[in-house]
């Protein structure tokens, strides 16, 4: 019975190192890295975004891709054509399994998704996303093209190229630092922060942590009121309004006498 | 010092001065013209980065602040038809409910974007070049003269409404009239404000001015008096039903626009009847060329999200 323990213990904790080190040559370095600060962010009355610093050492001649995404999400959306001369909504689309928020950084020399590191960057969600309703012209391809503007207007995918800071230090390592700008208009939830080794637009090693983002104080107060007793919320916002405007009218009341 | 303000329901930041700036001009036109200034605010909070459907829903909840204001002020005045608010309101709100239902059935259809921007493009040009022809005209032929006196023989028009049944005075407003008119053209308003998603400020002014014949200062206020009513019903359903009203967003525009009302209304009864007509065409023709430009130019991201966010 002991030595079943033993046996199972041992492969429980010696398999994820295994798997982690899958692909690593020999003479490879240290498990890499990766630290995410802050690990948290609280969104309060005075929240316009935030810039989250990554850093992780890496092996010395290995390049690195660093990627922040948030959950799968369906986007229910309307295509713009022209009929008669005219812009308009002509469609409906849904871009289904693609990333609410991609944001990717790699370090200098480093491409995202055009070498031979085709699971990575813009190609890799354009792989697993599914597109379904009124396809423009160009079909898929299209449409992702403009699936990708829409979301970089809004600041919610990314790609910085080149954008990592690399710096060697003594013990064949080189530390990899970068910042990453969310915008105001993440939403809640939880993020995954990934870091991929490459040598050779190989992926050697991936490491991953957390980044969440919760609401906080008045802001959270206002959502549940607003999402759980809309009516009252409603109300409030219309006596709001009523104080402020008759409010206004007695303080200019006074002054209009003259 | 950080200037930006985080809104719950629009899920995003804003500037705190913009916002205050942004309701304090709407503000000022809506106290000058007895307009709401959705027409106007909508589309500029949209520009913005807030998603449309909050836009919407959070300025009928300033309209609200504003034309209390606004009504209060021009009460003060002298310049509220009370009675003949009432009448356009039971017909605005008749209309409104058969309008919601008409683009229940155009989306249903899958032209209602088409309906509503061109209704838009259409009233706006009609309504903004009658009056600014009719303004012009009129500052031309009598300089200095405040409102027009009819003195040629009735219309085929005024004939029939003087045919109406029940017929009323409206002291206020200097008029004798059947009441089924008023509620007849509050429906007619209210069917374009809900295809629009506006109050109907701007099409309300016109079609007192020149279907009811009331006097340019008493249509300001009674107008306003209407939409205060009408945006209440909407904050209020727009928030039980759809939580699209960004209280936030709301308070930071009616700061602004309670202020900008109150000079507006004064600047209103400094000015003369024609000269307000004429830069309220103004300001209704310049957003109907804007929404043009926007039609036949080809939009940047030729996506959008569904019912806005």
């Amino acid at each position: 019975m002991r030595f079943t323990l033993l046996i199972l213990s041992t492969l429980f904790f010696a398999l994820p190192n295994a798997q982690a080190g899958a692909g690593r040559g020999s003479g490879s370095v240290d498990p890499v890295e990766l630290l995410v600060v802050p690990n948290a962010l609280h969104i309060t009355e005075s929240f316009k975004g935030a810039r989250v610093t990554i850093s992780a050492d890496i092996p010395r001649d290995a390049a690195a891709v660093v990627e922040l995404k948030g959950a799968a999400l369906d986007n229910h959306l309307l295509r713009k054509g022209r009929r008669g001369g005219l812009w308009m909504s002509v469609g409906e689309v849904n871009v289904v399994g693609v990333p609410s928020l991609y944001l990717a950084m790699s370090t200098p020399g480093q491409t995202l998704g055009k070498g031979k590191e085709k699971n990575l960057g813009y190609g890799a969600i354009e792989s697993r996303a599914q597109f379904k309703g009124s396809l423009p012209k160009g079909g898929k391809a299209v449409l992702f093209q403009q699936f990708l503007k829409l979301k970089e207007s809004e600041g919610k995918y990314g790609l910085f190229p080149g954008t990592l800071k690399v710096e060697n230090t003594q013990d064949g390592l080189s530390t990899v630092t970068g910042q990453l700008r969310l915008p105001g208009s993440i939403a809640v939830g939880d993020y995954q922060m990934i870091l991929s080794v490459l040598k050779n637009g190989k992926v050697l090693e991936q490491k991953s942590a957390q980044l969440k983002v919760d609401v906080k104080g008045v802001t959270a107060l206002l959502i549940s009121l607003a999402r759980l007793h809309g009516a009252l919320y409603g109300l409030l916002a219309v006596v709001v309004a009523f104080a402020a405007g008759f409010g206004m009218g007695f303080v200019f009341k006074g002054k209009s006498a003259h | 010092m950080n200037w930006s303000i985080y809104l719950p329901i629009a899920g995003n930041s804003a500037n705190i001065l913009l916002l205050l700036g942004l309701g304090g001009a709407v503000g000022f036109l809506s106290g000058l013209f007895g307009v709401g200034g959705g027409f106007l605010m909508t589309p500029l909070l949209i520009m913005f980065g807030i998603p449309p459907v909050v836009a919407a829903a959070s300025d009928s909840n300033q309209i609200v602040a504003a034309s209390t204001s606004a009504t209060y002020a021009h009460y003060r005045m002298g310049n509220v038809d009370f009675k003949m608010g009432l009448l356009l309101l039971i017909g605005g709100v008749i209309g409104g409910a058969f309008g919601v239902q008409l683009i229940k059935i155009l989306r249903a259809l899958g032209n209602a974007d088409f309906v509503i921007k061109i209704t838009y493009v259409v009233m706006l040009g009609v309504v903004g070049a009658y009056m600014f022809l009719e303004s012009l005209q009129s500052l031309r032929h009598k300089p200095g003269a405040t409102e027009t006196v009819e003195t040629t023989k009735p219309s085929f028009y005024v004939r029939a409404v003087q045919a109406l049944p029940w017929q009323m005075s409206f002291p206020k407003s200097g008029v004798t009239l059947s009441p089924i008119l008023p509620v007849i053209l509050g429906v007619f308003v209210g069917i374009l404000a809900a295809i629009m998603g506006v109050g109907g400020g701007f099409i309300m002014v016109p079609v007192m001015v020149y279907m009811l014949r009331m006097p340019m200062h008493v249509v300001v206020g009674t107008s306003l008096f209407q939409i205060l009513f009408t945006c209440v019903n909407v904050t209020i359903l727009q928030s039980a039903t759809n939580h699209t009203v960004d209280i936030v967003l709301a308070v930071l525009l009616l700061l602004g626009s309670t202020i900008g009302a109150q000079f507006g209304a004064r600047l209103s009864r400094r000015l003369k009847g024609d000269q307000l007509k004429i830069i309220l065409a103004s300001v209704v023709l310049l957003v109907m060329v804007q929404m043009l430009v926007g039609l036949i130019l080809p939009p940047h991201v030729m996506l959008a999200y569904k019912g806005g966010h």
